[in-house]
């Protein structure tokens, strides 16, 4: 539609604009109705004006691939053609493009933003006042429609999608008109290009096009310059345009979101009790908008990452996502205390404390947020108690110590543990097991568990220890059991929950640094309580190892990185190790010193690349390269299965721990005649999560691995029980019982999280339906008034006009324009509507009014509101 | 009973998150404290009536210490804790639901 010129008087050129709108109307209504009808099934708004949509887009499609083949087949129904030609004005692209122009003007118009308004109206060429409120109404009723009405929101789609399509004409014969003076500028090699993809073009097509065909062709080329430069668009442009894109589409829906959840907490207020939001169609459509604008940018950032590990691209796409989600919560949180500003809800001082608050957080350094966040995360599992002490100290913006602990208690997340300053972790520490200390039931609740069941506990622990095949790894996994016991409480605790990480014993560290909030386990006593054990190994900080079969090297030890105990000592008297003979002799293929950047995959195809006969490859062989790399592939995934672990996870591990300095050999396993990775640093990879400093604190006399015992275990030979180990029995009991508390804990609680989960998916579908009805409330209104006002009709054996005033009384959101303007005139048709809707519905307890009564009904049955929404529609 | 299933799970990992590297980790856990903070402040808000927040607005004024901010919270918002606790809990319900969007999203692709 070309602009026409405007008249002088502002009354005339209104009313012409006018006119103009009902035309641009009348020539889509038949199309617009038909499309009504087919969707009426799809009771979505949002999701009908899609389908039309999509359904144009479709149509268009279809007659613009029959277009050139009629006209080449037959010229006599060139004009025909022509017509055709008119109303596939708009590429599916340029519909695209339409639709998200539609659906800013309709953004804007709800937006309850006269200013805004008033600024889109000028920029969309539209009269200032076109998109307010006032001037909708008066274009509605003007049209004969009442405003609020579902005619109304139906005409103010179409009236949103006709200036959109004005809008996207007027820039497109921008570009054409830009097109075309750089064309007269010349530009020839921009023309020349041109002309060589119209040749093509027209060859593609068969070459029947005449020379009118083939100047609309031009000029359609030249509206869609922009495609063409799509695929000069590098990766990092791309994404930047996504990015910007999505930043918009997520204000908007922020916004829109926000401005309607406002609206709804109002409604709670107001009836008193809690309803769910019924997702308004609009808001709707901007979500839509919103996370399809997310995808394309996820799709890009696929795109932009570099071929290789699948999952991982997957868990940082889905990290970008994430971090889009948690991108629009906070903006949705900004938005909200921007309206309670505007609308003056909040006192100034509130709105300065919000921005304060966010200061301070923006101002705290990475690892005070860090911490933070840990606490805030993991109390919402374990009680509130703590999280106002937390929140207060946000409030106040001060990082007290009190509110510190009282979050961090619950934090229990290495990685945070990690990140802290060693006081602050110590503190948080030593907070956590005076909990677990304080807990009355738990010695009693481990000695009560079944001795049966802790002897099976743990012969399924030895059991999978032995089958990785890890023998170092299996005595510093006994001497783990044993340290809870004989004093190291806070092995406990990473042995149950942190993985390790500290560096000394707690009560070491307790009786020299009260401050720091440690106190002596009562439950455990002070001393050891090992029978026969009156030794305590040395706590090592950092494993560094050598490998198992070798044996740890105690001079491989820095000195600093090992506790000394005061008492008791490291044994003298070395307890006799197991005795088992050694298996045959495994044969070195190779070793190689990982060097800085290295890896174990380069360290062994170095290896197998250097000696290939070693390994049953042909240097000469022209898949050489390929048969070493499938020899690395398969000796380090013998080497994963051997360490419990997938490849994948070795990998992850192997990225992070491996150090500059390890050992790497390929040796000959005697038994399968494999070659076999021997790693000086394997304890990193151990899934059991051996602390470092316990397993690298094996005494010596037990550091020196038997061959043959790990021979034995891989064979599945029974392993002797060596006798210093018995005598540790009821310590590794003890340390097995605890680890299935916490598993039965563990248990209980999903079970209670299941059942909660379940009840709240119940709640949730009542509420829905409920506020669904709720919803309907308005127009229920009008039906009992236009049925039951003064025409004696009686709901549930009381006049309809008690229902009436219920309904208005009660009713604070409902638009008046619904009550007011309904066009449904005929009684008759509405009485049957209300006779047919409460006939269906039981009738109120004695005590209660008829809305609760109707709200009852649909909150138990939900499809109730199925019936009556069936009623409704026949109206 | 609680403390173990928190000791024992990360919300990181619920998300399905556990293998992204530290720092990307670190981002988004921080991210997700400030959309808490928010929250706290603004349910806050909303929670007390127009004259308490006049009075809170003084504290904040006053930069009171948080024992008084946590001892007049208590006293005017009932349950203040719950809600407290609610919050969290609904940020996460929301953080697992967008996750599993992201799951259905990726596996439909």
């Amino acid at each position: 539609m070309e602009e026409e010129p405007k008249p002088n008087n502002p009354e005339q050129e209104k009313k012409a604009r006018r006119e103009q709108k009902k035309k641009n109307f009348v020539e889509e209504e038949q199309d617009f109705f038909e499309n009504r009808k087919k969707n009426d099934a799809n009771p979505h708004p949002g999701g009908k004006f899609d389908e039309q949509m999509r359904e144009q887009a479709r149509k268009n499609k279809e007659k613009r691939k029959r277009g050139p083949r009629k006209e080449k087949s037959d010229k006599k129904d060139k004009k025909k053609g022509d017509k055709n030609e008119e109303k596939l004005e708009f590429t599916p692209e340029e519909i695209e493009e339409i639709k998200k122009q539609a659906y800013f003007i309709w953004e804007h118009r709800m937006s309850n933003d006269p200013e805004r308004q008033k600024q889109k109206a000028k920029e969309y060429g539209l009269n200032e006042n076109d998109l307010t409120g006032a001037v909708v109404d008066q274009m509605l009723r003007q049209n004969g429609i009442a405003p609020g009405s579902s005619e109304a929101e139906e005409f103010m789609r179409k009236w949103d999608w006709a200036q959109a399509e004005n809008i996207f004409r007027r820039q497109k014969a921008k570009v054409q008109e830009d097109a075309q003076k750089a064309k007269e500028e010349g530009e020839k090699s921009q023309a020349g290009d041109a002309d060589s993809q119209k040749t093509a073009s027209e060859s593609k097509m068969g070459g029947a096009y005449s020379a009118e065909d083939a100047e609309k062709r031009d000029r359609a080329a030249e509206a869609r310059s922009a495609d063409f430069e799509a695929p000069q668009e590098t990766i990092g442009e791309k994404l930047e345009r996504l990015k910007n894109d999505l930043e918009e589409k997520r204000l908007a829906y922020a916004r829109l979101d926000v401005d309607m959840s406002g609206k709804w907490a109002k409604l709670k207020r107001t009836l008193g009790f809690n309803v769910e939001e019924v997702k308004d169609a609009g808001v709707q459509a901007a979500e839509e908008a919103y996370h399809e604008a997310l995808w394309k940018y996820i799709e890009a950032e696929k795109e932009n990452m570099p071929a290789g590990n699948k999952d991982l691209a997957r868990t940082l796409l889905k990290q970008v996502y994430l971090g889009e989600a948690v991108t629009l919560k906070s903006l949705k949180e900004d938005v909200k205390i921007e309206n309670n500003k505007n609308k003056g809800e909040f006192p100034d001082k509130c709105i300065a404390g919000y921005k304060k608050a966010v200061e301070w957080w923006k101002g705290l350094s990475f690892k005070k947020k860090l911490l933070y966040s840990g606490s805030l995360a993991g109390i919402g599992l374990a009680g509130g108690a703590s999280l106002t002490a937390v929140a207060a100290g946000m409030f106040a913006a001060k990082l007290v110590p009190r509110a510190l602990s009282a979050g961090a208690a619950y934090v229990g997340i290495k990685k945070w543990q990690e990140s802290l300053d060693v006081d602050e972790a110590e503190y948080m520490a030593n907070q956590r097991i005076n909990q677990l200390l304080e807990q009355t039931d738990w010695e009693s609740r481990i000695k009560s568990l079944e001795k049966s069941h802790i002897e099976t506990s743990v012969k399924e622990s030895k059991s999978r220890m032995e089958a990785q095949d890890l023998g170092g790894k299996r005595k510093a996994f006994y001497l783990a059991s044993i340290f809870p016991v004989i004093g190291t409480v806070i092995d406990v605790s990473k042995m149950s929950f942190w993985g390790g990480g500290a560096k000394s014993s707690f009560i070491e560290e307790a009786a020299k640094r009260p401050a720091v909030g440690a106190k002596v386990p009562d439950v455990l006593g002070e001393k050891p309580v090992v029978p026969g054990l009156e030794v305590k190994p040395p706590v090592v900080l950092e494993n560094k190892l050598e490998s198992a079969q070798d044996g740890p090297s105690s001079s491989g030890v820095p000195k600093k990185e090992i506790a000394e105990p005061e008492a008791p000592k490291v044994p003298e008297e070395k307890p006799a190790a197991p005795e088992i003979p050694p298996a045959s002799e495994t044969t070195e293929l190779g070793a190689d010193t990982i060097k800085k950047g290295g890896s174990l995959w380069r360290s062994t195809e170095k290896l197998i690349r250097a000696n290939p006969e070693k390994y049953g490859l042909d240097p000469e062989s022209k898949t050489f390269v390929r048969d070493a790399r499938r020899a690395t592939k398969g000796i380090l995934d013998r080497y994963a299965e051997k360490q419990g672990v997938s490849y994948e996870e070795l990998d992850k591990i192997a990225r992070k721990k491996v150090q500059p300095g390890d050992i790497l050999k390929l040796v000959k396993d005697p038994t399968t005649g494999k070659p076999e990775i021997e790693y000086s640093g394997k304890a990193v990879f151990n899934p059991e999560a051996v602390p470092k400093n316990v397993s690298s604190a094996v005494p010596e006399q037990e550091q020196v691995a038997p061959r043959g015992s790990t021979v034995s275990e891989r064979t599945g030979a029974r392993m002797k029980k060596p006798e210093w180990l018995q005598a540790h029995d009821d310590n590794i009991a003890m340390k097995k019982g605890v680890e299935q508390y916490f598993s039965d804990v563990q248990k209980g609680t999903a079970a209670d999280l299941r059942q909660a989960q379940e009840a709240l998916v119940e709640s949730t579908r009542a509420e829905a339906v409920l506020r669904q009805g709720v919803a309907t409330r308005g127009l229920l209104e009008s039906v009992v008034q236009k049925a039951g006002i003064g025409n004696n009709v009686s709901v549930w054996g009381e006049p309809a006009s008690k229902w009436f005033n219920e309904f208005a009384n009660g009713e604070q959101l409902v638009s008046q324009d619904v009550l007011q303007n309904d066009a449904v005139e005929d009684i008759n048709k509405n009485r049957e509507i209300l006779k047919k809707i409460f006939s269906q519905l039981p009738k109120p307890q004695p005590g209660q009014s008829t809305w609760e009564a109707f709200l009852d009904a649909l909150r138990n049955n939900p499809d109730n509101l199925e019936k009556i929404n069936r009623a409704l529609r026949e109206r | 009973m609680q403390s173990a299933s928190i000791l024992q799970k990360s919300l990181i990992d619920e998300l399905g998150l556990g293998s992204l590297p530290q720092e990307k980790q670190d981002e988004l856990m921080v991210k997700m404290g400030e959309v808490i903070l928010k929250r706290v402040y603004l349910e806050t808000m909303e929670s007390l009536s127009e004259a308490d927040r006049e009075e809170f607005g003084k504290m904040l004024d006053a930069k009171a210490e948080p024992e008084k901010i946590e001892e007049f919270l208590k006293g005017k918002i009932k349950d203040y804790d719950e809600v407290l606790k609610k919050i969290v809990e609904k940020f996460k319900e929301e953080m697992m639901g967008d996750a599993g969007k992201f799951d259905a999203k990726y596996e439909d692709k």
